[in-house]
């Protein structure tokens, strides 16, 4: 006789749950930035067409979107810091990860332990701390501070996704190539970084994101003329929970595009390995 | 003028923390010889070889190839390439590139570089696969590529770190043979590190037997193979019968010993200079067994009873007690001329004095 077993039931039911709640919500924004006004009618409060009730298709909000300076620059500034920081820590990250894994130096199990610990710590301490310290030696508020507590907290990241895959090089091949005749330089830059490929590549798509999308401690240290794209929303959403609908066609736009730049690093990566 | 080596090794020493992995080694390699490191895991070979290939800085000594000292050039401008156990070949490129790796680096012309790496996949015999991945070929090829991609290059001496130890019996054995071939065409010397006593006997010139960082023994593999020099090497190259000489005196049939056990056995007489012998050692095949005591020749014939026997395919292995007590291991061919070994059986044996092999240490 079969035994029915509750488990597999439940199972489903419970990742049935979690879909739901992740991805309902960014349906509802995405249904919603199209919800504008009826032809003719006259807008005359915003918020009433961000949800609730739906009135008719309409790209209103998106024409708007466009037409919004402040947005546009919070965006860019975003996408500024954003590719610096991925640049920077993936340099940075890469160098550290190299030297964790293959060099023995006095105090490396401290520094290693060290490396880590930014990533469990509470973004508002880390925000209200680094504001104070940058005070303190006298970096202004605005890109320069933004990018200096961006490239600190991706680091650890970079460095522990590179290292992982650097863990499961055969380390031979450098030897390797080191025997057929290639400097150091050279076997790093023929051999070990395309091998390290994928494992850079993962840690930039972490480390663009998070850098990106980074409210807490990007709140501390904006300053008045710097707002990234979430203080922005973050203002528009304002106190009083009143969402402007731009807020959902620029949500929609920027989960579009994480998408988009998930699926094509993908195809990407795909795509080299079956070509080389 | 001193003779030029293709390699030499001056008291080389090389520790990992406190244990010496290799303890103060000298050895020469002739031009184009096929020089075999046999020994059990542990005994250094592998230290040894990267120190020539430069992966590893001796602590102490000096390694010279060519006659010039290599010890403070890194292994990049070494005239040696090893050939990896694992293989380590580039799994992001293609064979071709994996081969033209090297080639590329001296700059050479692009046109110079096609034709090389096509004569040298003809020489492993793989022409018509340089496109394929290192992935996409089998572990015998995959070896061929290693080979090829150290080869191309043309050092003074191929390094050679037990590359197959992976590949199973047939295919080894059809490597081995390939191998030594491809040697023989190019006249490199090679180098070669192995734990596998039949593959050193069969492609070396000669070998160096290591024990624990030294070297136990150096001589052609008839030499170590039939007259080795210590418990060790015996052991390690299959000597089964082992003994401890009690005492011994000169016979006008030989060198007469005595073991611990009792048995009496006649030995060649040692060569003038040598040591006193304190262990005797006679390889299994050189034991023949009889069934009557009239068929037995030479001088060492005793009675004894078989313990066990073991049936291998070409041979019998057979384990006889003596009538003193000594245990003896011996092989019996599986032809039907030869005499039974059924356990529990009597049957006599017999060796010449010749195959009394004495131990010296």
């Amino acid at each position: 006789m079969k035994r029915h077993s509750p488990t597999p039931i439940l199972l489903a039911t419970f990742a049935l749950l979690v879909y739901v709640f992740v991805y309902l919500p960014m349906a509802t924004l995405m249904v919603f930035s199209f919800n504008g006004p009826a032809n003719g009618e006259n807008v005359r409060r915003e918020w009433v067409y961000a949800t609730g009730q739906w009135h008719a298709f309409s790209l209103e909000w998106y024409q708007r979107l466009f037409g919004d300076k402040d947005l546009a620059q919070a965006f860019a500034h975003s996408l500024v810091v954003a590719f610096w920081v991925v640049t920077i820590s993936l340099l940075l990250g890469t160098m550290t990860a190299y030297a964790l894994y293959h060099r023995k130096f006095w105090g490396k199990g401290v520094f290693e332990q060290l490396l880590y610990i930014p990533l469990f710590m509470p973004g508002t301490i880390v925000g209200v701390s680094t504001l104070m310290f940058f005070r303190f030696i006298g970096l202004p508020r605005g890109f320069w501070s933004i990018l200096v507590a961006h490239v600190a907290f991706t680091v650890p990241l970079v460095t522990l996704v590179i290292l992982a895959r650097m863990q499961r090089i055969n380390w031979s091949l450098e030897e390797a190539a080191l025997d057929l005749g290639a400097s150091p330089f050279t076997a790093m830059r023929k051999v070990v970084f395309p091998l390290l490929r994928p494992g850079i590549f993962a840690a930039g798509l972490l480390a663009f994101p998070w850098s990106f999308n980074d409210f807490v401690i990007t709140f501390f240290l904006h300053g008045p003329k710097y707002d990234t794209l979430p203080i922005m929303i973050y203002s528009m959403a304002g106190r009083s929970g009143a969402v402007s609908p731009r807020v959902n066609a620029l949500g929609t736009l920027v989960l579009v595009g994480s998408l988009l730049l998930i699926v094509g690093g993908v195809w990407l990566q795909r795509k080299r390995e079956r070509q080389s | 003028m001193s003779k030029t080596y293709s390699v030499e090794l001056k008291g080389v020493r090389k520790l990992f923390g406190e244990v010496a992995a290799v303890n103060h080694i000298d050895l020469q390699v002739h031009k184009g010889e096929f020089f075999s490191l046999l020994g059990p895991s542990g005994c250094g070979k592998t230290t040894c070889l990267r120190m020539i290939g430069g992966l590893e800085a001796p602590d102490a000594g000096e390694i010279f190839i060519n006659n010039v000292c290599v010890n403070r050039i890194p292994p990049y401008e070494r005239d040696a390439s090893i050939v990896f156990q694992n293989l380590a070949l580039f799994p992001h490129m293609s064979v071709a590139a994996n081969i033209a790796f090297g080639l590329k680096l001296k700059k050479l012309p692009k046109r110079h570089i096609e034709r090389t790496v096509a004569a040298m996949l003809a020489l492993v015999q793989l022409s018509g696969l340089g496109k394929r991945r290192p992935d996409q070929l089998s572990g015998g090829q995959q070896q061929r590529v290693a080979v090829a991609r150290s080869l191309v290059l043309q050092p003074e001496v191929l390094l050679l770190d037990e590359p197959l130890a992976a590949l199973d019996r047939k295919l080894r054995k059809e490597m081995q043979v390939e191998l030594r071939r491809i040697q023989r065409d190019v006249g490199t010397t090679f180098i070669y590190v192995t734990h596998d006593q039949k593959e050193a006997l069969s492609m070396s010139d000669r070998i160096a037997v290591m024990k624990d960082g030294v070297v136990a023994q150096l001589g052609t593999p008839s030499q170590i193979y039939e007259s080795p020099r210590t418990r060790f090497v015996a052991d390690f190259m299959g000597a089964a019968n082992v003994f401890e000489i009690e005492t011994l005196q000169r016979h006008n049939r030989g060198l007469r010993l005595r073991t611990l056990g009792g048995l009496v056995v006649y030995a060649p007489f040692p060569s003038s200079g040598a040591h006193t012998p304190s262990g005797l050692s006679i390889r299994p095949e050189a034991i023949r067994l009889h069934a009557r005591q009239s068929d037995a020749q030479g001088e060492n014939v005793f009675e004894g009873k078989v313990v066990s026997s073991v049936y291998l395919g070409d041979v019998i292995e057979v384990e006889i007690a003596l009538a003193c007590g000594e245990r003896l291991v011996a092989l019996s061919n599986t032809a039907s001329h030869a005499p039974p070994v059924n356990v529990a059986q009597a049957v006599w044996v017999s060796w010449a004095a010749a195959d009394s092999n004495l131990l010296h240490d």
